[in-house]
């Protein structure tokens, strides 16, 4: 009268394994789970008795104990839901299963004994390698998530009933197939493209060379400018993602439970937008649950923060230590998480408060004591960690009537993506993937100058009163744009075009 | 007992410059030192309370504490006995004070000097054309002065001193109570490398009647005042106002017509200033050395460089612009400009880059 059901846990987004025990023995029926369950666990016990009774099945008149092993971890959400109604049926014999430990076991039910989605999937399967299990059962919702991990046999099931069926041998089912990631790359699925922005040519570079580094980028400029336009369409030249990339995304996105069902994983890279007036929780993550923030919602694709200056100077600072980490913990009281936030930030603002700084339309009202101060909202360390600044202009109707359009999305993503290549082959088994990611001794390393480059370096920080912060800043945005040409060798054209970049570091504060 | 002694003492009394200067028409300040116990015309003239003053402290002893005491605290005083007393003060429109205390260099005041004044919610053009008004003249030998003030008074100064130059400051008030507090730290550069000047004592604060009296000081030192942003009634306007009364050049620099700052300056040039655009202009009506600016054929310029410079000799251009306008490749002309602006050749402001 007693059963051990495998099933899983997850913390941040790592699984790890969780045994249901069910023992039925004397005593006045009730059932009672212990393993330190919260409420979404404890209330299983309502949903398994109807789900078991509706799928013909019978609950045992009897006192039913269950326990969650480890007993000290907290387990959370309804995922327990179908271990339980298993070990339950298990223990008072109404099935009979000879291997039933070689299975891990995950589910929600609902009252009609159908089986729901859970999330998290996509590390539990990860941790389910680990901790050599080969079998899970999982609700069929979740089953595409599942199917990209090699080593592990997926059973995905829309019952409870087809369950038990399958465990006692009664009914045939072969593992769900494994699907390959590029089976759902899709091309151009994007509204905008670049040959849309009219114009900004200089801006549309700045941003093929973002893209290619995976470079931190401001764009300044007048409202109006087409700021957020070049920022939407920053998507779609975004280099494609690494099969790692996208599982550590997808892992992300499963834990926070925001997965598409129909896809199972995430293939284009994230573009997150949080508005300025979002908190600093919905930021980087945290809750009672400790859920992930958009920073790491954001990991592996674009941040863009919308009218930098406008968010609280406090959400801001608390970017600096993930921008420079690639990772945030997050400290509760019943738990500490920490979840990848390898993103690229992408920002823009205002020149000054009334916008028209700079603009040869408009009059700039702001005193420049205004101007000062606006500027004063972002902080140096802040500023410092971002690699491009660029002036975005006004567009005139000139511009938009007439004018070339430039080239498409596509064109600049075969460029972008054939520097990525170069950047994937040198950094290989070092654990990083763009140029940004370099730390310094990797900048001393693969950004090596020639003796007239570093003359020009050199006179450009005496000439432009630039900030020793920059160096390493340009050195990297300098072999991000040799990638681009294919050039092994960082040139001084590639230097000179990286200072341009630096703006803010010229003006005065 | 030397001049310089009386003309201290006569400062104590609290007696307005304008009834000094009648009063030293009539009596040289050694008559005055003997008269003031006997002479009740004296007496009646000046008022009771200054009066009193003076006799109070009408004793050598004290004098020379006190003139001891200044210079223990780094502090000159300037009397009009003295030679370094700037000349063109001495003009009688200026009115001027029996003495000024200062801190720095006072050869400074024997240097041909130019006012840059203008209000203190001054836009970024005013800041631009204050600027480059004091960077240039800076440049080409000639002292700045101004009233230490927030806005375009603080930017005429800092730019002197950025560009190497000399920058006399005339404050409101004594030299201990420096106003606004947010450009001590100026003050104490101009202390350094320039002058502090002022005709109060030095632990007199500034009132709203010392600002309009300094301003005819700041005129009377100058041979020609830039008034560079004023509104409707800037106190600016009272400089200018001051500058004409003693005969000196009044340039204004124009502005837009609908801009509320430059109302006082563009009604300044219909009232017949000056208008202010090019340095060279003014050091010419000034009739002062007007320094050799390099030829461009003399800087040595690749063929984007080349087309880029063309572009920018029409007019200041964004990136975006001259992209478009050279049709040259986008990161093509971000290497050019930015080998330029090290070169020194071009110059890069907000989004605009223009040739130096």
């Amino acid at each position: 009268m007693f059963s051990k059901i495998n099933s899983f846990g997850l913390d941040g987004i790592k699984g790890y394994g969780v045994t249901v025990e069910t023992d039925i023995g004397g005593g006045l029926p009730s059932i009672s789970v212990v393993g330190l369950p919260d409420e979404a666990v404890r209330e299983a016990v309502e949903r398994v008795k109807s789900a078991v009774r509706n799928s013909g099945f019978r609950m045992s008149p009897r006192k039913v104990t269950v326990n969650l092993s480890p007993a000290d971890t907290r387990k959370t959400g309804a995922m327990y839901d179908l271990p339980i109604a298993l070990g339950l049926l298990y223990a008072s014999e109404q099935f009979t299963c000879d291997d039933i430990g070689d299975f891990g076991i995950l589910g929600e039910l609902s009252l009609d004994g159908k089986i729901k989605s859970v999330r998290g999937i996509l590390p539990i399967i990860i941790s389910a390698l680990d901790l050599h299990c080969k079998k899970v059962i999982i609700p069929k919702a979740n089953a595409l998530e599942a199917s990209y991990i090699e080593g592990v046999d997926v059973y995905a099931f829309d019952t409870l009933r087809e369950v038990v069926e399958f465990l006692s041998g009664d009914r045939n089912v072969s593992p769900y197939p494994k699907f390959d990631i590029n089976d759902f790359r899709e091309e151009n699925k994007y509204v905008e493209d670049f040959s849309l922005v009219k114009g900004q040519f200089a801006a549309k570079r700045a941003l093929e060379i973002a893209a290619a580094g995976a470079h931190n980028i401001i764009m300044i400029g007048s409202p109006g400018g087409g700021k957020t336009m070049l920022a939407r369409c920053l998507p779609t030249i975004l280099p494609d993602m690494t099969f790692e990339e996208a599982l550590e995304t997808t892992k992300i996105h499963s834990v926070a439970g925001i997965l598409d069902e129909r896809k199972g994983i995430i293939i284009n890279r994230p573009f997150r937008a949080p508005h300025h007036t979002g908190s600093k929780i919905a930021l980087t993550g945290g809750g009672v649950n400790a859920k992930p923030g958009e920073i790491s919602l954001a990991h592996n694709g674009v941040l863009f923060l919308d009218e930098l200056p406008e968010y609280s100077r406090d959400t801001l600072e608390i970017l600096r230590q993930p921008l420079e980490d690639k990772t945030v913990t997050i400290s509760r009281a019943q738990r500490t998480v920490e979840y990848p936030a390898n993103f690229m930030l992408v920002a823009s603002m205002n020149p000054c408060p009334c916008g028209n700084y700079g603009s040869k339309t408009h009059e700039c009202i702001c005193t420049p004591a205004q101007i000062a101060r606006y500027m004063s909202k972002l902080s140096g360390p802040l500023m410092d960690r971002i690699d491009l600044h660029i002036e975005v202009d006004n567009v005139t109707y000139g511009d938009l009537s007439s004018k070339e359009c430039g080239e498409s999305s596509a064109e600049i993503k075969r460029r972008v993506n054939a520097a990525r290549q170069i950047q994937l082959k040198r950094f290989a088994g070092k654990g990083i993937y763009s140029n940004s990611q370099m730390n310094n001794r990797m900048v001393a390393e693969y950004c090596k100058l020639d003796d007239e480059s570093e003359r020009i370096l050199k006179m450009s920080f005496e000439r432009l009163g630039m900030s020793a912060r920059a160096y390493n800043r340009i050195l990297k945005v300098a072999r991000t744009i040799a990638d681009l040409e294919n050039n092994a060798e960082i040139s001084g054209a590639n230097i000179v075009e990286a200072i341009g970049y630096r703006s803010l570091d010229r003006r005065e504060r | 007992m030397n001049d310089n002694k009386l003309y201290y003492w006569l400062s104590m009394g609290g007696i307005s410059d304008k009834r000094l200067n009648t009063l030293l028409n009539i009596y040289s300040p050694a008559e005055l030192w003997d008269e003031l116990p006997t002479s009740a015309k004296i007496k009646e003239f000046i008022g009771e309370k200054s009066y009193d003053a003076l006799m109070r402290f009408r004793y050598e002893s004290y004098l020379d504490g006190d003139i001891a005491s200044l210079d223990s605290q780094g502090i000159k005083i300037i009397t009009r006995a003295s030679d370094d007393f700037p000349q063109l003060l001495r003009q009688k429109e200026v009115c001027p004070p029996v003495l000024l205390y200062c801190k720095g260099d006072i050869k400074l005041l024997s240097t041909p000097c130019v006012a840059i004044v203008g209000t203190r919610a001054c836009s970024q053009y005013g800041r631009e054309a204050a600027e480059r008004f004091a960077g240039e003249l800076a440049a080409s030998g000639v002292t700045v002065v101004s009233g230490l003030a927030t806005g375009i008074d603080g930017y005429a100064h800092s730019q002197c001193l950025k560009s190497g130059g000399k920058t006399i400051a005339v404050l409101g008030g004594g030299l201990n109570c420096i106003t606004p507090v947010s450009n001590l730290r100026l003050s104490e550069e101009i202390e350094y490398s320039g002058l502090l000047l002022t005709q109060y004592p030095p632990s007199m604060p500034p009132t709203r009647y010392t600002f309009p009296e300094r301003n005819r000081i700041i005129s009377g030192l100058c041979m020609a005042t830039i008034v560079v942003e004023a509104g409707e009634k800037s106190g600016a306007l009272i400089t200018a106002d001051f500058a004409l009364e003693q005969n000196r050049e009044v340039f204004a620099v124009p502005g837009n017509i609908t801009s509320s700052r430059s109302v006082g300056t563009n009604r300044l040039i219909w009232e017949g200033a000056k208008p202010a655009c090019r340095t060279e202009d003014i050091l010419a009506e000034l009739r002062l050395n007007i320094p050799k600016k390099e030829k461009s054929s003399a800087l040595a310029l690749d063929i984007f460089e080349e087309k880029i410079y063309n572009l920018l000799q029409d007019g200041d251009k964004t990136l975006e612009e001259l992209i478009e306008l050279s049709g040259m490749r986008a990161s093509q002309v971000g290497v050019t400009v930015t080998t330029m602006e090290l070169k020194g050749i071009v110059l890069r402001k907000a989004n605009v880059y223009c040739v130096r």
